[in-house]
This record gives structure tokens, sequence and C-alpha cells, in this order.
């Protein structure tokens, strides 16, 4: 017992003293940092929004943009907040939330582009070649890869419980806001194309997502 | 096996570590550490001393291994010290300490086979219920209950174990286990209550009441 009281003051003064060598960020310290992100972020964004040429209509109405951008960008609100901790906690949600969200926010945002080709049929019946899918569908990932490092960035080493799946859900709610902008950005109103070029890189940003949570927002021994 | 375990004088991560007065309560805890969070450093001691005990207890049991345990309660402590700016006020620590610790471990045993179970420090147990004053039968019957029950605790699935040991001794509420398990509060109930009935049924045969020889004699210490 003495030996194992000896050992616990040794532990505290070891734990005290590797703190108290070890500066660590206040909470200011950590919003200061956090809104700096958001606004480099926020600016990064718009400035690659407008480098890949901004909004553009095509022949789409502007009812047909605004139903399948403002569905994602939905989206891209729900699978965020269930991706944080709730109110009160420094822990994520059970792990059955944060799959459900990963899981059916990709299947309905497809859903929504079907929705939307069935409600406007005209602009939907043009033909798009793969080449455009395929440009498309890179510009689409590219502009998701800056909110999602933004989102890691704030949150590194901070989900002890599932990591992979909280890294799922901000992966999904990077591919809700990139899915956003692509449907004002890209005039091309085909079924096919949305799924493929503006749906299909959340599901590639989500699995990105669970690679990076295990690997960054895990806490790690140093 | 209520009746059973309320025989045992002290909470069995008390008697790992020594220490056998109630932790403190969580409020208490999570002010301070929304003081460190704001920048008052003399809070880090308060949330050590408040979260360490338990987390050693907890990480002694998990590892069976003291100088494993201690080396993660480092490292727990260190990931809070450095993550302190993230606190959110009105946040729960406990909780949170407790899943930084389960990560590490687990991150441990994943990284290295998993160690030789060392003894988990039976004579101490008893070198303490006998400085208790306890009745040398009760002495006798905690450590019967106390081996059994680690014994059968080590049966059961993981997560049935893990959910009964986080509500029942290291003293978590549903709603926190749940938080640290990653899941509702209503998988937590049912896992502690499977868990509960299994032990209850194989624990059964032990009869707190029954005479046991020496009975009335008080205990050595």
């Amino acid at each position: 017992m003495t030996t194992e009281r000896t050992s616990a003051d040794d532990l505290r003064a070891r734990v005290l003293a590797a703190a108290k060598n070890e500066p660590s960020p206040t909470r200011d310290d950590h919003r200061r940092r956090v809104v700096l992100v958001v606004a480099i972020t926020v600016v990064a964004v718009a400035l690659s929004f407008f480098a890949m040429g901004g909004f553009r209509a095509g022949s789409r109405p502007i009812e047909m943009i605004a139903f399948t951008s403002s569905f994602a960008m939905v989206a891209a609100l729900a699978v965020g907040k269930v991706a944080s901790p709730p109110r009160g906690s420094m822990l994520a949600r059970p792990r059955a939330q944060l799959v459900t969200a990963s899981v059916v926010a990709a299947p309905l945002l497809a859903l929504v582009a079907l929705a939307a080709a069935a409600a406007w049929p005209g602009p939907s019946s043009e033909i798009v070649s793969e080449r455009v899918h395929l440009a498309c569908g890179a510009m689409t990932f590219v502009q998701g890869v800056l909110p999602l490092l933004a989102l890691f960035l704030t949150r590194r080493g901070t989900d002890p419980v599932a990591p992979a799946m909280t890294g799922a859900a901000l992966g999904m709610t990077a591919g809700g806001w990139t899915a956003m902008m692509a449907y004002m950005r890209c005039p091309h109103a085909a079924a096919t194309h949305c799924i493929v070029a503006h749906v299909g890189p959340t599901i590639l940003l989500t699995g990105v997502g669970a690679v990076l949570g295990w690997l960054v927002l895990r806490p790690s021994a140093r | 096996m209520l009746d059973v375990l309320s025989t045992f004088p002290v909470a069995p991560h008390h008697l790992l570590t020594g220490h056998v007065t109630r932790p403190p309560v969580s409020s208490e805890l999570d002010a301070a550490m929304d003081r460190y969070a704001r920048g008052d450093d003399a809070a880090f001691a308060e949330v050590y001393d408040g979260l360490a005990p338990r987390l050693l207890a907890f990480l002694v049991r998990y590892t069976r291994d003291r100088a494993r345990a201690e080396d993660v309660v480092q490292q727990t402590m260190l990931q809070i010290h450095r993550a302190r700016g993230r606190f959110e006020p009105g946040a729960q620590v406990v909780p949170w300490a407790f899943a930084i610790a389960r990560r590490l471990v687990i991150d441990f045993h994943r990284r290295g086979s998993r160690e030789v179970l060392s003894p988990t420090g039976d004579d101490d147990q008893g070198q303490l219920l006998a400085a208790l004053d306890a009745r040398a039968d009760d002495v006798a019957i905690a450590k019967e209950v106390a081996e059994r029950l680690v014994q059968e605790l080590a049966k059961l699935p993981e997560n049935q174990r893990t959910a009964f040991e986080l509500i029942k001794q290291d003293g978590l509420s549903v709603a926190e286990a749940a938080q640290v398990l990653g899941t509702t509060v209503a998988a937590v109930k049912l896992r502690a209550h499977r868990a509960y009935e299994a032990l209850r049924e194989v624990l059964a045969d032990i009869d707190p009441k029954s005479p046991r020889p020496g009975a009335g004699e008080r205990g050595q210490a």
C-alpha cells in the first residue's frame, strides 16, 4: 500500500510537471483559432467556387437550383449536427446515429436528384458525356476537401469513442456543402450527372472522412 | 447478487487504489475543469485529484498492470490538458476522461499483445478490509465474493462487462456510461442488466448470511 501511495504521488508530480512544461491553448485561444480556420476556409471555398466558374444556371429554372441545392444544404446541416457532440457533452453521439446519418444522406441526395429530374423533365433530358461527369465530379470532390480539412483541423484528437464514424459523418457534412455548391456551379441537370458528379463525391468524402477520422480524431499517446 | 455485493464494505476500485473516500462530486470537477479551460492553471491539480484515482482503478482493472495503468493515466491527463481549450461550458469531464482512458488502453492493447496478467493486489485488499476493522467472516465473504465476481465478470461479453463495471464499480451514471461507450442509455441499461442477471445467477450459491467458522470474532489488523 505504501509503495502504491508513493507511486501515486510520483505520478501526480510527474503529470503536473509535464502539464506545466507543455503550454496548452485555453478556451479563448481555441475559439480564436477556430474562427481563423473557419474564415480562411470560407474564403478558400468561395475563391475555389468562383475559380471553377461561379454560379451558372444553364437551362435549369431557378426553382430547380433552389430545390436541389437547398436539400444538399439541409443534409450538410443535419449531418453536421449529428457529427457534433450534444450540448453538455465532450463526446460523440451514439454510433447508431453517426452511422445512420453518414449512410442515409447520400441516397437521400440521390433521391432528390431523381425527384428534381421528374419535376423538371425538360432540362434533365440533356445528354452529358462521361468526361463531363468526371471533370465535374473531380471539382466537387476537390471543393469538398477544403471544408473537410477545416473540420478535422478544429477537431483533432477530440473523439475517443467513435473516431472513424465521426470522421465519416464529417466527411458527409463536407460532402453536403460541396454538393450544394455543385448544384449552383454546374449547369447540367441530368439525373445521371447529378448522381455521379454531385452525389458520388459525397460518398467518396465520407470514406475519406472515416479514414481521416481514425487517424486524426482519435486521441493518441505521445 | 445485490445482497451478496452489499456485504462488500468498500467499492473494489477503492480497494485497488487505497482510497476509501467517496469520489468528488462530478459538478465540482466540471467546475474545476471549466476554470482550467478558461486559463486558471492551478485548477489542473484539482481536476487531477478528482479524476486520477478513479481512472487508475478503472485502468488497473482493465490492464491488470499497475505500471501500464499509471502510464495511461498520465497520457489521459495530458490529453485533457492539451484539449482544455475545447472543453465546453456545462460539459462533463468524468465521461470524457474515462472515454479517453479507454481509447488509449484499447490502442495500447492493439499495438502490442495483451500483457501477462499480474496479480490484482488481493493481499492488499485483505489487509485493507482487516484494517477497516471488519468482522473476520465478513472479510472472508467479501474476499470470496470479490474473487468470484472478478472471475465471473471476465467470462461476460466485453460490452456487458464494461457497462456493468463503469456503472457499478467506477460510479458512472447510466448516461455517462452510455457516452463513454458511444451508445444509447437504453443499450447500456440492457447490457448492465444482462451482466447483472448473469452474475446473480452464477453467484447465487454464495449466501452472505450463512454462518462461518469464527463468526463474531473481530478481524485482526
